[in-house]
């Protein structure tokens, strides 16, 4: 029997382009919000984890070591997992496991990422995640294999260009309410469309930026949040998890559609005791979605991973406006990585906490209204292009 | 026991050349950047978390253990003496190249600091608890080596 786990307080830095603070002082400023917002202290914490993705983005090898002091594990029992881009959601499940299995009690869950050391640019390093001799030759960075992958989605579907572009201006849009944002704007859909191609069909608008950042967690067991007398209404249980990884050969999959994500979706999905993965069920069950949007087609391909629309289904919902805030089933609220910024493991964090701050009903002007709050997924994608990692967490008064 | 039954093939070795395509700007930080604009002007900051007491040298923003945020009120000035607190002679680089002229590394305890700090140790006949002083080069541009070392 596994212990019920709430989340209990989130901390964000400002994502931005370039911070003055070294990757472990990020870490500090939202691992002391996240302790603040919780009322407690690090002494009352007793396990860590840190989420941060590739060591070369801050050009520290091994980067948990680094990052212990500003995350708060000096002199406990602390852990770094790792899965590329999945991380930020991998980490507050990595939470989860280590209170649901009677480790720990209150653990402190921190993402970081600081991706303005690396020069000359983050593609850079991304070189080296692929086959040394049968592909890096051929100069491959992230922006190119998406655009392939792009393609192929667009293609098996007949999907126009103009229902992929506008998730970019919904989520740059949502992004204006983030305080954390770097990029929120309002887009017109001609401008997504005629911004910069840069491997056709990817166009600099369809794409987040780079950034650094940090986003931590305080997540406790049922007893620990009694004991401290932390309100209900300022709890998100998690109430599923599950994570998944596909061939290593990233060629030998048919990119139109993720498994990873599907695979990984109903192992959290059954885990909630959901066992009805029907669209429609699921989307009368979610109130809401922070699905990974890296590039604006990620998020509706993974909406489809994640059930939540059928094959090919999600970019015509999308342009339809029924993935708006207030539109009939909301996905990413929080502006996502397209509007608020993309400090890879910070990023997928936000996600996570964009969970916590809507289903407690802290999301201040990002708040989705005229609805009760009950139950919400967030989802991250990451490695070589083949994990998928879902949380679903639910209101703290939802039984 | 199958260990002893698989042997591992010892095949030719073919490789190729690689590298890893990066370099870095990194920033000294919060704390890192008034530490290193003070060795300018030969001086070493420390700060003192006023909860613990701990002082650190390096200057830290926050305190590790207390977790306070270590803010301006914190930092002063130490005078530079320290205590040798261990040390070594080295002959090979990271690179496995034998040095030129072997080198004194030391660590060091300095007065005003609960920490201690890597440098150069520049005196013939190193003892541990011996009584050192920093050097300071004459050209400073807020780096490591605005100090020599200690002596
Ligand atoms: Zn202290």
């Amino acid at each position: 029997m596994t212990k019920k786990v709430g989340m209990v307080s989130v901390g964000l830095t400002q994502f931005q382009r370039r911070a003055k603070e070294t990757g472990k002082e990020l870490a500090y400023y939202s691992a002391k919000m996240a302790l603040d917002e919780a009322g407690i202290t690090r002494k009352d914490v007793d396990g860590v984890i840190i989420g941060s993705a590739p060591d070369a983005f801050d050009g520290v090898h091994q980067k948990h070591e680094y990052l212990t002091d500003g995350s708060g594990g000096f002199n406990l029992p602390t852990m770094r997992g790792y899965v590329g881009g999945g991380t930020g959601v991998f980490s507050p499940i990595q939470g989860w496991y280590s209170i649901a299995s009677g480790v720990n009690d209150v653990v402190l869950v921190t993402t970081e990422e600081k991706m303005s050391s690396v020069q000359p640019s983050s593609q850079a390093a991304f070189l080296t995640i692929f086959d040394n001799m049968i592909e890096r030759p051929l100069g491959p960075n992230l922006v190119w294999i998406f655009a392939l992958e792009m393609r192929r989605y667009m293609e098996k579907h007949g999907i126009p260009k103009e229902h992929i572009a506008s998730v970019s201006v919904k989520n740059k849009g949502n992004a204006i309410d983030h305080p954390s944002a770097m990029l929120g704007k309002k887009w017109t859909l001609d401008e997504v469309l005629n911004s910069e191609l840069l491997a056709d069909p990817v166009r600099l608008l369809d794409i987040s930026p780079v950034a650094d950042g940090a986003v931590s967690f305080v997540m406790m067991s049922e007893e620990k949040i009694k004991e401290f007398g932390i309100s209900k209404d300022d709890v998100a249980w998690v109430d599923g998890v599950g994570w998944n990884v596909d061939t290593t050969m990233w060629t030998n999959r048919d990119l139109y559609y993720p498994k990873y994500v599907e695979k990984a979706a109903k192992q959290a999905y059954n885990m909630a005791g959901m066992k009805d993965h029907s669209p429609e069920a699921l989307r009368k069950w979610l109130t809401f979605a922070e699905p990974y949007d890296p590039f604006n087609y990620k998020e509706l391909h993974h909406l489809e991973g994640l059930q939540l629309f059928g094959k090919g289904k999600a970019p015509k919902a999308a342009f339809e406006g029924v993935t708006a805030r207030d539109g009939d089933f909301p996905v990413t609220p929080s502006g996502g990585l397209l509007g608020v910024g993309n400090p890879i493991a910070a990023a997928a964090g936000m996600k996570s906490a964009e969970l916590y701050l809507q289903l407690t009903g802290k999301a201040g002007k990002r708040q989705i209204d005229g609805r009760d709050m009950e139950r919400g997924v967030a989802q991250a994608w990451g490695d070589l292009m083949q994990v998928g990692t879902v949380l679903v967490m639910k209101g703290g008064r939802i039984e | 026991m199958i260990l002893n039954k698989r042997n591992q093939h010892k095949l030719p070795t073919t490789s190729v050349k690689g590298d890893f395509p990066v370099t870095y700007h990194y920033t000294a930080g919060i704390a890192g950047e008034k530490f290193f604009l003070a060795l300018k002007d030969k001086k070493l900051l420390a700060n003192t978390c006023d909860s613990c007491k701990f002082s650190y040298l390096p200057p830290k923003m926050f305190c590790e253990d207390c977790f306070d945020e270590l803010d301006d009120g914190t930092y002063k000035e130490v005078d530079g003496t320290a205590e040798l607190f261990s040390y070594s002679e080295v002959f090979y680089d990271h690179r496995g190249d034998k040095l030129e002229k072997p080198l004194l590394l030391g660590l060091f305890k300095l007065n005003g600091s609960s920490t201690i700090f890597m440098h150069n140790l520049l005196v013939s006949e190193p003892k541990i608890g011996m009584k050192v002083k920093v050097v300071w080069s004459e050209h400073r541009v807020g780096s490591i080596f605005d100090l020599k070392g200690f002596e």
